[in-house]
């Protein structure tokens, strides 16, 4: 554009960004999309076009992820070492008593609870989309000989922005 | 026995594509439609058109997708009763705002979405798939079904009649 006025208005206008479409039009046309395309080629369907995005909430999760699992941990041998410091009141069992905790059988499982959505209106009025999926993870330690079972369970939300300003 | 139960992967990859070229499709069509729910009905149709058309499962070409629904918002100003469509029109609430805009900019985004919408459509439409599009000339040729060179003089003309409607605000 040679025209130094239009120029300015071209920049103007380009700095005007698109609408967010409303989100229930946005899951219409994502499930559209997905029943039109070939099921042969649903796989070739991901275009390289989407960055990734590492947020703070993403770095959050993957730290909360492993970090639970720690602490869980953590929590149980501070709790077994002081149940094992402290003299049982009514022991049942004399000889068991004096010997240590053995977890012989230790079982880590996470259960799936459910998935939903939610969306936050940011400080600029940007809104985001966030898919929360919701998970129950629970750690059993179990000793056979002593007969003794603890369970530590522990909800966990992995959150993740799917929606956010592209251009 | 630590299970996992990831979403599959093309649900993302469409969503991450329609993130982003979603708002510009429904843009395209907003200025095309009377109503919201035409505009929306015309990006949807229109996408689905485009990916059975092309029939690989790969998301289409852009400048398909606008083809389509150039092509079937002439349709359906075809098959509606203009007069009805009008009156149902005062019925419904305004269209949604068509840019994004913080409440500062708010006044400004109006004032350029009014002026656009007074701009010839033939004008309107080149300008919207150049600027928010991020069309060429020749795509805009290929989804309009016009000579390029046109494109080029309508996207100029367009922009001068902008200038034109807004000159004496943003002055």
């Amino acid at each position: 554009m040679n025209d130094p006025d239009l120029s300015g208005l071209e920049a103007d206008l380009q700095k005007l960004k698109p609408a967010e479409p409303p989100l229930a039009f946005m899951d219409r046309l994502v499930v559209a999309a997905q029943s039109a395309a070939p099921p042969g080629h649903a796989e070739s369907a991901s275009p390289p076009t989407c960055p990734p995005r590492p947020t703070l909430l993403e770095l959050c999760g993957s730290l909360l992820r492993w970090l639970l699992p720690a602490a869980a941990a953590a929590g149980m041998g501070l709790f077994l070492g002081s149940r094992l410091a402290s003299p049982s009141p009514t022991p049942a069992d004399p000889q068991a008593s004096q010997a240590p905790l053995r977890a012989d059988n230790v079982h880590l499982t996470r259960q799936y609870i459910g998935t939903f959505d939610a969306v936050a209106e940011m400080p600029g009025g940007e809104l985001v989309r966030f898919r929360c999926q919701e998970w129950a993870d629970q750690m059993t330690l179990r000793d056979a000989a002593r007969g003794i079972e603890v369970v530590h369970s522990a909800p966990r939300f992995d959150v993740v922005p799917v929606r956010f300003e592209t251009y | 026995m630590i299970s996992r139960m990831d979403e599959p992967p093309t649900q993302s990859d469409w969503r991450c594509w329609l993130d982003q070229h979603a708002p510009k499709l429904l843009l395209f069509a907003r200025q095309k439609a009377r109503l919201e729910a035409d505009a929306q009905d015309l990006v949807q149709e229109a996408l689905v058109e485009a990916l059975e058309r092309q029939g690989d499962g790969q998301p289409p070409p852009l400048a398909l997708v606008y083809a389509t629904i150039h092509r079937r918002a002439i349709d359906l100003a075809r098959r509606e009763d203009r007069r009805a469509n009008r009156e149902l029109a005062a019925l419904e609430p305004m269209p949604d705002a068509w840019f994004d805009s913080s409440v500062e900019d708010r006044e400004l985004h109006q004032l350029i979405q009014d002026a656009m919408s007074r701009v010839p459509e033939n004008y309107r439409e080149v300008v919207t798939l150049k600027v928010w599009g991020g069309l060429t000339f020749a795509e805009i040729a290929i989804a309009l079904g016009i000579p390029a060179n046109t494109a080029a003089s309508r996207y100029r003309y367009g922009l001068e009649e902008l200038r034109r409607l807004t000159k004496e605000v943003l002055a």
